[in-house]
């Protein structure tokens, strides 16, 4: 019988296969690899401390119940991701049908204020260290909106196109074009407000 | 510079026009200050958040987190029903259907065989005998050695009983 021990030498690859066959001690140890950027993920989409452990923990259970689906074309991880992101996708629909759509909100999903902006022509993160400039970013990440920071998300940090978000998010092809043009000038806006901020 | 021609000038960058498209932005770009700049802008997003996504640490230990997906997963099997492979609602049905018949036809094999083993016989027919006064009908057959009395309530049709003699 192996240990818990035996497993952390393992490939994902293997302890996939051992927990499709039932063994949990495998199965423990993906969570345990994989649990903080599951975690990131569902955090930087709800921005919600209790919303992004509920729902990596039920992303968690989900994959041990569909494991015998994941056939490996892509890596585990990048399932785990898909797994997560469809959840919080969910999630964020649950609750926006709890809220009135406030006319700000409409405003951002035309552009509103962005569409008067000034084009930010320096590099608002230049000579930053990588933390403050991960820092900056997230900080920024989180003043826009749902619709806007989720498609950031898919495009920039999980690499999807147009089509793969549009599919995802149930919209057109060009509203996710049209987030993600806002919702970029709005970023180069934010940081571009934390460097001015910085300098006086 | 029009919205459609922002938005293309993104899917742009994102590699996401067509050959045609692209080959109008290209040029638009050579000319177009604005465009530059606006193009410039989106790319200095682009490259900012490229890699640059906060990490963060789940707030609890492995074992409590583990401990709380383990729960969470047996209580899910538990609920499950009882799931029955499609093929097998019917088995038990079909078995005792299929046996049932396979023994039928094992005892008409069997009486067909001994009956054969007799030889042919010949059709007697027997004798009926009608009596409306009484209600009966009684038929009788030698070659059976059998005889069947109908009763019935005088009225044709209203048949009481039979008892085999």
């Amino acid at each position: 019988m192996p240990t818990k021990q035996d497993y952390t030498t393992q490939e994902d690859v293997l302890l996939v296969k051992s927990a499709k066959k039932g063994d949990m001690l495998a199965f423990e140890e993906l969570v345990a690899r994989h649990r903080d950027k599951i975690y990131a993920r569902a955090f930087s989409m709800m921005r919600n401390e209790d919303e992004a452990l509920d729902l990596s923990q039920e992303a968690w259970v989900k994959a041990w119940q569909r494991l015998v689906q994941f056939q490996g074309d892509s890596s585990f991880a990048t399932w785990m991701t898909r797994i997560t992101i469809n959840l919080c996708l969910d999630q964020l629909r649950k609750n926006k049908r709890h809220r009135a759509e406030s006319i700000e909100v409409l405003n951002e999903e035309s552009g509103g204020v962005e569409r008067q902006m000034p084009v930010v022509n320096v590099n608002p993160t230049e000579g930053l260290e990588r933390t403050e400039v991960r820092k900056r970013i997230d900080e920024a990440l989180g003043k826009l909106s749902e619709e806007h920071r989720t498609v950031l998300i898919l495009h920039e940090f999980e690499d999807l196109e147009y089509k793969e978000i549009a599919k995802r998010m149930s919209c057109s092809i060009g509203t996710v074009m049209s987030r993600l043009f806002y919702a970029r000038r709005k970023m180069a806006v934010l940081l571009a407000g934390f460097k001015r901020d910085e300098l006086q | 510079m029009n919205d459609e021609t922002k938005i293309k000038l993104q899917a742009y960058l994102d590699g996401e026009l067509s050959r045609r498209d692209a080959r109008g932005i290209s040029e638009l770009l050579t000319t177009d200050n604005e465009a530059q700049s606006l193009l410039g802008e989106l790319q200095m997003v682009k490259s900012a958040l490229h890699g640059n996504e906060l990490e963060l640490k789940l707030p609890e230990t492995r074992e409590f987190f583990w401990s709380k997906i383990q729960r969470e997963i047996e209580r899910s099997v538990k609920e499950e029903p009882t799931r029955v492979p499609a093929f097998a609602w019917w088995k038990p049905a079909y078995v005792r259907y299929v046996g049932g018949m396979a023994a039928a036809c094992a005892l008409l094999m069997i009486s067909f065989i001994a009956f054969n083993n007799e030889g042919p016989r010949k059709f007697v027919p027997g004798e009926i005998e009608g009596n409306g006064e009484m209600g009966s009908i009684t038929y009788h057959s030698n070659a059976d050695g059998m005889t069947v009395v109908y009763l019935f309530d005088r009225e044709p049709g209203k048949v009481v009983d039979s008892e085999p003699n």
